[in-house]
Parts: C-alpha cells; structure tokens; sequence
C-alpha cells in the first residue's frame, strides 16, 4: 500500500510538472482581500450614475493586485495571469469613459457589469480556493 | 452560428457555464441590432467574451494544480 501510494505522489507531482511546469501559487490573504473588493465594486456599480469614478476604482484594486503580485515575486505568474483578462476588460471600457466628449451608455454599462460579474466571480473562486 | 442555436444553448440546464455565455452573446447581439451598442462597443463585449475564455483555461488550470497539490500533500501524510 506504501508503495502505491509513493507511485501516486510520483505521478501527480509529474502530471504537475507536464502541466505547466511550474509549482503554482499558493494562498494570500492580501490577494485574497483584493480580490473580493474587485467583485465589491462590480457588484455595486450604478449604471444610473456616473461610470468614470467607478470604472477607475475597479482599475485599481486590479492594479493594486497585480502590483503586489508582482512584487512578491516567485511563483505569482498564474494569477497575474488569471486576472490580465480582466484587466483588459476594464481597461477598454476606463478608455472610452476617460476620452474627451465621451457619454455614458447606461446598456454598455449593464453588459460590461455583466461580464465583469461573471470574470471577477471565476477569478475569486480560484485565487481564494488555493492551498 | 445562428441566434437560434444560442437560444437553444442557453436553454440547456447540463451546461450551465455554457448556457451562460450563450445568454450573453444573445443580450449583446439583440443590444446591437436594437441600436443599444455601436459597433465599436459590440466587437468589444465580443472580446470581452474571448478574454474570458481565457480567464477560464487559467483559472482551472490553478484549480487544477491546486487539487494535485492537496492530493500529494495528504498522500505525504499518509506515507
């Protein structure tokens, strides 16, 4: 039984290995706080209101997470990577919200929320589901 | 791909993922064509819709390594 559990770990961790190559990310509570303030400020965006100061506060918390990521160094790539799409996400739309003469479209708004809810929603539950 | 075939996508209750994704395509297509997007805003949600495959393949592929990670920790244990 010893045996085949030893043959198990070996396999695993060299199905890791093949995976990605790479030891993956382990649990943050800094991360782990960030990113649920992400899913906070999607959650509570008004498409009533205003949408700069809005989209630019979920560009930050975005950026506060990947800075940090990016400053703890070692082993963070898979969650920076889990997030860039987002990011990219946000970006667009901080573009068009930023550009001069640019008027607020409430149905853009609820569709960008909508997606926003969906990619902060999958991105938590793996950064907030790691070891 | 027909709207037809999304409507039937997003009416499926095993896929539930892919129900959803379908159900946005059809809100921003039916947006579009109704005059609530430009077509600058419609080819970005469509983006949107790619990004977040990607988001998907890197938040399983964690999910993933996390599991194993779980796995050979309790084996360790055991052994």
């Amino acid at each position: 039984m010893t045996k085949l559990l030893a043959i198990l770990s070996i396999v695993l961790l060299q199905g890791c290995a093949g995976l990605t190559g790479l030891i993956p990310s382990f649990w943050d509570d800094n991360q782990s706080h960030r990113i649920v303030s992400v899913r906070l400020d999607i959650e509570r965006l008004d498409c009533k209101a205003q949408q700069k100061p809005q989209v630019e506060r979920i560009r930050d918390d975005l950026a506060w997470f990947r800075l940090y990521s990016e400053s703890k160094g070692g082993r963070q790539a898979d969650v920076i990577l889990l997030t860039k799409p987002m990011s990219e996400t946000v970006e667009d739309w901080y573009k068009r919200v930023a550009a001069e003469g640019h008027k607020d479209n409430a149905i853009y708004c609820e569709l960008k929320k909508r997606v926003l809810t969906e990619q902060s929603t999958r991105a938590a539950k793996a950064v907030l589901g790691r070891f | 791909m027909s709207l037809q075939t999304l409507y039937e996508i997003a009416g499926r209750d095993d896929q539930p993922w892919a129900a959803t994704r379908a159900a946005m395509v059809i809100a921003i297509t039916e947006q579009y064509q109704g005059g609530g997007l430009d077509r600058s805003e419609y080819l970005e949600m469509m983006q949107d819709l790619v990004r977040m495959d990607a988001l998907d393949a890197e938040a399983s592929d964690i999910e993933l390594k996390t599991m194993l990670v779980t796995a050979v920790y309790a084996v360790a244990k055991v052994v």
